[in-house]
């Protein structure tokens, strides 16, 4: 336990809190404190019981046990309401926000100002000053009659601790507020953090971003598997320590000795999408090496793989695939020449989340697992306890369905079904996003032992650390455009923001 | 919708006074000629083709039944000897809300008269209403009454409903169960003819129009067992006669009445797949052929058929002369009978040749 | 299986209602129309059942009912030699779903409207056709147009089974009976034939959809087309299959109607099948969102509109109050059914 002032009063704080769903145990004995004008991290693996945490913090879930203390004064959250009445609001993951209305109708949802009675007619002007004030005091420049839907993710984020903050939120419990954000925009958001600490407001900050936690974080209360496994003070909080925290053991760091590329397997030239810019886009990706792709989000890094996958149109461009030219068409074309997809939208374009594991990973199989259309389910089931045992997927047997499983896992099944698929070049479009830090190693360990047994991986991530970490060579795409290549010996975080943001003279391909 | 009626020549009724022609010198009452046809040519006279052109007149149906093809084909030949310009319509949905925008359009393309078969009578007189301050109008078929029509021109619904409680009689004389279907039970015709068939049953020497006479009751002898609509769909109806056939298996006198003309085929259909032909009566309304052929061979007792050729061919004529302001004469209670026909198996190829002539085929 | 079970109780609920209303109610014969009525149903529930997999819709079925018929009464009336009105009527059906199919995959249009129009314009199509003199085209194939004569009648007409005795194997197929009970000597083991045809083509479809790698992708694209798509599936030809393989089932729908009452009349015949088979399809457990069904709730699901009407006519319930008792019935269905879901069902369905 870190030293704490002892001489100030927590703002909010829970004690002793366990809580248990259907008899499992989600935590037990916990205790979380934090100041005002503090930023405490909430850190932990998936299931380490972070979100039932924040949700009894929020007044979503009641504590079985243990009390909660706000401004020293034992307080009962019997919902949400009664959570944001004393000033202690969430944000989620997925932004509540209605995107069809305009920004400034979102802040005052559900407490419009009104005139004219009992007509109860919208005051518009009201709305907006209400609205440009709100705006205001996250620093977002932007008009308020702006459709929501319309707004970057950033946007989206800020307008959604706007409101926050217009409920006189006291305490801020953000989760994951920056998995969809680009670079610039979590920056962005890091200095708003610090502006609202300065006015004293106190945040709750989830994240599975160890380097923004070690940015932002005042203080750092780790989780593991449902029980306080530490806490780390400013000074303190490094990625080790973190994880050392978390995982409960040291990670190995993935240390890849530049492995030696093979042959060409996939070799794209003058590739081009509706978006691209003249002359499009050229790069190989060889046997035996992971090519990483970085960028801002909205360079066109999946615009580019799903180009290459079949689903969008190619416009113009050569690619083929070991020495065999290829026509991007669809993903069943792309499938049959081992040229896999590994989607960013795990839950969209990933898996069937109301199918089992088994179907999951057999269904772009099936034709080598039935005869005659014949689906044999012994084979079927051969190999997806084959993926299950390989990737070691955490289930309880191969018929859970996917939509059941944690993140890590879920990609673990999209994983297990390409391998099974004879890939030869794998492109993973953020293949660790939503994964908890033990998965996240995993899924590390299986991409070096893909490329070892001579695939090409092609892998797109805005986790830079993840990119400098497992690229051999990466690629910096800038508005639809390579904006240059790093080989192992360039690559530092510096060169690749430099490339990523239009600031470095383009470079031409080798 | 489908409420298909049928088709006849004169009756035994006398229709001269009925009839719709004018009582000016130069047009004669109608009258009635040896085979029976209702002859009007005599309106030919005071309406010359020439006169008529470029006025437009209306017809519309209250649905697209084949019982308008006949009816059609009579306003046509009426549209022929005048001269005038016949718009007919049929809604294709048979709804009331229907018929109005269409009444309206007609009304907008300036028809001078229009003859309406009324679908809801109750709550379309108001509408009716409004028309009949801009144009003549006359109910074809199917009457609202308390409306401002000029006139009605139709079956008497309950006189042919007693002829076929009169065919019910004669077919089953002993008593017994009596069913009988129908597509809907709204429209008035409907009413009308279950009223007929039940007044006939129960003895009553004149029917006095609607009143209670609920299902499951015995009416003299006759016990009226239920009454199954279909919602207008063929393939229900004959689902409906086959769960009464089974139903009541054991029953040896029991009659089924078809009030709609899709109603007897769909019985001699349901009693035919029953094996029960011959041991049932059936007595229906209007001239499907498979109606006739039924009766032709004994299975069917006997059939009550109109005539929409005349209601077709009558009404464009009276329409032409409101539409040019003459004088029209109507009877006091405003209603001209076209008057229905009883067709038995003696009468059943005889009828079904002059159909076919009727139809051009 | 919950599911399956829902219906099963809401089926066996509404039997022992009818058997108790009445003892002809219990007889063989009774038994054996509900039987051929449910085959009937069967066959257009089942095809609208894989469009509803793939998370589409067809409004249409009722139309192409009318079309089918129509097509078919008209073929044989001009003499047309049975098998080849047969498939040629069959074939029409298919490529009515190929058009389906091709509007909504292909133009990425949405099956609501797609089959919206067909459902006005299969209609519409069937009156027109029933309106032409086909006579007066033979004529003027073959000797030159005949003086006076009109390509069109003034308006539309019911058509009938013309030259039945040219159809014995039809008429077979929609009033005989499998003659089990004749053999067994068991007369409730006489399987009217339409119920005989739609347990076959089920168990075709069962195998297809449970067995077969098709189903296992046309669940799949009904869950997650996206996903699918990204698995690799071709994602539109399933779709087409499956459009088409609903209006080929309507089509044969259409000529057992025809066979059955034996008059189409081109305004009203097939008027709200599509919902009376959407509704069997859905009370079945086949979710209108997709991915969802299996071919045994769908067979139930399907029992229950006949048996209701037969209930309706045999309790002695006033023909007016028909519509409601159906309503109400499948309104109950449809509640207890989610609650005994709600109750066995957790986690998570699917994604946004």
């Amino acid at each position: 336990m870190a030293d704490l002032p002892s001489n100030k009063r927590f703002l909010l704080e829970a004690r002793g809190v366990s809580k248990a769903f259907l008899g499992a145990r989600a935590l037990a004995d916990v205790r979380f404190g934090i100041y005002s004008g503090e930023v405490v991290a909430l850190i932990g693996e998936n299931g380490a019981g972070k979100s039932t945490l924040m949700k009894i913090l929020a007044g979503v879930h009641q504590p079985d046990s243990g009390s909660l203390w706000l401004d020293g004064n034992s307080i009962i959250l019997n919902g949400p309401e009664d959570a944001i009445r004393h000033g202690i609001v969430l944000i989620h993951q997925e932004l509540n926000l209605a995107e069809n209305l305009t920004i400034a109708e979102n802040l005052v949802l559900g407490r419009e100002p009104t005139w004219g009675g009992i007509l109860g007619l919208v005051d518009r002007a009201a709305t907006r000053v209400i609205a440009i004030n709100a705006l205001n005091r996250v620093g977002l420049v932007i008009d308020p009659n702006t459709r929501v839907g319309d707004l970057a993710p950033g946007q989206k984020q800020l307008v959604e601790i706007a409101r926050a903050l217009s409920l006189d939120a006291r305490v801020l419990i953000m989760d994951e507020p920056t998995s969809s954000l680009s670079h610039q925009e979590t920056e962005r958001l890091t200095e708003v953090i610090g502006e609202l600490r300065a006015k004293g407001v106190a945040i709750v900050y989830i994240s599975h971003r160890l380097s923004e936690v070690s940015k932002v974080a005042d203080r750092v209360i780790s989780l593991r598997d449902g029980c306080n496994s530490g806490d780390l003070p400013r000074e303190a909080i490094t990625h080790d320590a973190m994880v050392r925290l978390m995982v409960g053991r040291d990670l190995t760091r993935l240390s890849r000795s530049s492995a030696k590329a093979g042959r060409v397997l996939l070799s794209v030239s003058g590739l081009r999408h509706q978006a691209s810019p003249a002359g499009g886009i050229s790069f190989e990706v060889r046997a035996g090496e992971v090519v990483g792709m970085a960028g801002l989000v909205g360079a066109g890094r999946t615009e580019l793989a799903e180009t290459l996958y079949g689903v969008r149109p190619m416009v113009a461009g050569k690619v083929t695939i070991r020495d065999n030219a290829f026509q991007p068409g669809s993903p069943a074309k792309a499938i049959k020449q081992g040229l896999l997809l590994v989607p960013e939208d795990r839950r969209h374009h990933g898996l069937i989340l109301a199918e089992s594991i088994r179907s999951n990973i057999s269904l772009p199989n099936l034709k080598g697992i039935s005869s005659a259309g014949w689906v044999s389910r012994q084979r079927e089931n051969k190999m997806a306890l084959h993926g299950i045992a390989e990737l070691s997927i955490r289930t309880t047997g191969p018929e859970k369905a996917a939509g059941q499983l944690s993140g890590g896992n879920q990609q673990k099944v999209v994983l297990a079904r390409w391998l099974a698929a004879n890939p030869s070049v794998l492109m993973l479009d953020e293949p660790t996003r939503g994964v908890d830090v033990g998965a996240k190693s995993e899924i590390y360990d299986l991409i070096g032992k893909l490329v070892d047994q001579g695939l090409g991986v092609l892998m797109i991530s805005s986790d830079l650390e993840e990119v400098l970490r497992l690229s051999d060579r990466v690629l910096v795409l800038h508005e639809h455009g390579l904006a240059g290549e790093l080989s192992r010996d360039e690559l530092s975080e510096e060169a690749v923001m430099r490339l990523a943001t239009g600031t470095a003279p383009r470079r031409t391909t080798p | 919708m489908l409420r298909v009626f049928s088709f006849g020549l004169l009756s035994s009724f006398a229709i001269l006074m009925t009839g719709c022609p004018a009582q000016k010198p130069a047009a004669p009452t109608g009258s009635t000629n040896q085979s029976g046809t209702t002859i009007s040519q005599n309106h030919l006279a005071a309406t010359s083709s020439a006169q008529n052109s470029g006025i437009k007149v209306a017809f519309v149906s209250n649905n697209p039944a084949e019982f308008w093809t006949l009816a059609e084909a009579g306003a046509r030949k009426g549209e022929k000897e005048t001269g005038i310009q016949l718009i007919f319509k049929r809604p294709q949905d048979g709804t009331a809300a229907t018929q109005k925008e269409i009444i309206e359009d007609l009304l907008t393309q300036g028809v001078k008269a229009i003859a309406i078969s009324v679908i809801d009578p109750k709550n379309q007189t108001s509408f009716i209403n409004e028309i009949a301050i801009r144009v003549p109008v006359i109910c074809v078929d199917n009457d609202a009454a308390d409306s401002k029509r000029r006139c009605y021109m139709g079956t008497a619904n309950l006189q042919a409903g007693r002829s076929a409680g009169k065919m019910v009689l004669e077919a089953m004389p002993e008593g017994g169960k009596v069913a009988i279907f129908v597509g809907q039970l709204d429209p008035v015709n409907a009413r009308e003819r279950r009223q007929g068939v039940i007044d006939v049953l129960e003895g009553l020497a004149k029917s006095e129009g609607l009143r209670e006479s609920p299902d499951g009751k015995k009416y003299g002898k006759y016990e009226v067992i239920g009454t199954y609509t279909d919602g207008v769909n063929e393939a229900k109806a004959k689902d409906n006669a086959a769960d009464v056939l089974t139903r009541y298996q054991n029953e040896p006198n029991l009659c089924l009445v078809g009030l709609w003309a899709y109603n007897p085929p769909a019985i001699l259909g349901a009693a035919a797949d029953a094996k029960r032909l011959g041991k049932i009566k059936i007595v229906g309304f209007d001239e499907d052929n498979a109606t006739l052929e039924g009766i032709k061979k004994g299975d069917v007792h006997g059939t009550v058929v109109q005539q929409p050729f005349e209601f077709g061919y009558q009404s464009v004529l009276m329409m032409t002369k409101m539409a040019k302001g003459a004088d029209v004469a109507i009877p006091k209670n405003g209603i001209i009978d076209i008057p229905h026909r009883e067709i038995r198996k003696a009468d059943a190829a005889a009828f079904q040749d002059e159909l076919k002539k009727l139809q051009g085929k | 299986m919950n599911r399956v079970l829902g219906v099963f109780a809401v089926v066996a609920i509404i039997y022992l209602g009818l058997m108790s209303s009445d003892p002809q109610a219990r007889s063989p014969e009774n038994h054996q129309n509900l039987e051929r009525r449910i085959g009937e149903w069967g066959i257009l529930t089942l095809g609208v059942g894989f469009v509803i997999l793939t998370g589409g819709i067809d409004l249409s079925i009722g139309s192409v009912v009318c079309l089918s018929a129509v097509s078919f009464g008209l073929i044989l009336e001009n003499n047309g030699p049975p098998w080849l009105a047969f498939m040629g009527v069959l074939a029409m059906g298919s490529i009515i779903g190929l058009i389906h199919g091709f509007l909504i995959t292909r133009l990425n249009l949405q099956p609501f409207i797609v089959t919206l129009c067909g459902l006005f314009i299969y209609r519409g199509f069937a009156q027109l056709l029933t309106q032409i003199n086909f006579g007066t085209i033979g004529a003027a194939l073959t000797t030159g147009w005949p003086e006076n004569a009109r390509l069109l009648r003034d308006s539309s007409r019911n058509i009938g089974l013309a030259h039945p005795e040219n159809l014995a194997w039809l008429t077979t197929l929609q009033k005989g009976n499998f003659p089990l009970g004749e053999w067994t000597g068991i007369v409730w083991l006489d399987i009217p034939n339409p119920l005989i045809l739609f347990i076959v083509l089920a168990i075709a479809a069962y195998i297809a959809l449970e067995c077969g790698a098709f189903g296992r992708r046309i669940h799949a694209l009904g869950y997650n087309e996206q996903a699918a798509r990204y698995a690799g599936i071709d994602t539109a030809s399933h779709k087409i299959a499956c459009y088409v393989i609903c209006s080929t089932l309507a089509a044969l729908g259409g000529i057992l109607f025809l066979v059955k009452v034996p008059s189409a009349a081109p305004a009203s015949a097939g008027n709200w099948y599509e919902l009376y088979a959407i509704t069997g399809a859905v009370l079945g457990g086949f979710s209108l969102r997709g991915g969802e069904g299996s071919i045994l709730g769908l067979a139930l699901g399907t029992a229950i509109l006949p048996l209701l009407r037969s209930l309706v006519i045999f309790a002695g319930i006033p023909s007016d109050l028909e519509f409601m008792v159906i309503g109400v019935a499948l309104l109950l269905g449809t509640v207890a059914d989610e609650l005994l879901r709600r109750g066995s069902m957790s986690g998570v369905r699917r994604a946004g």
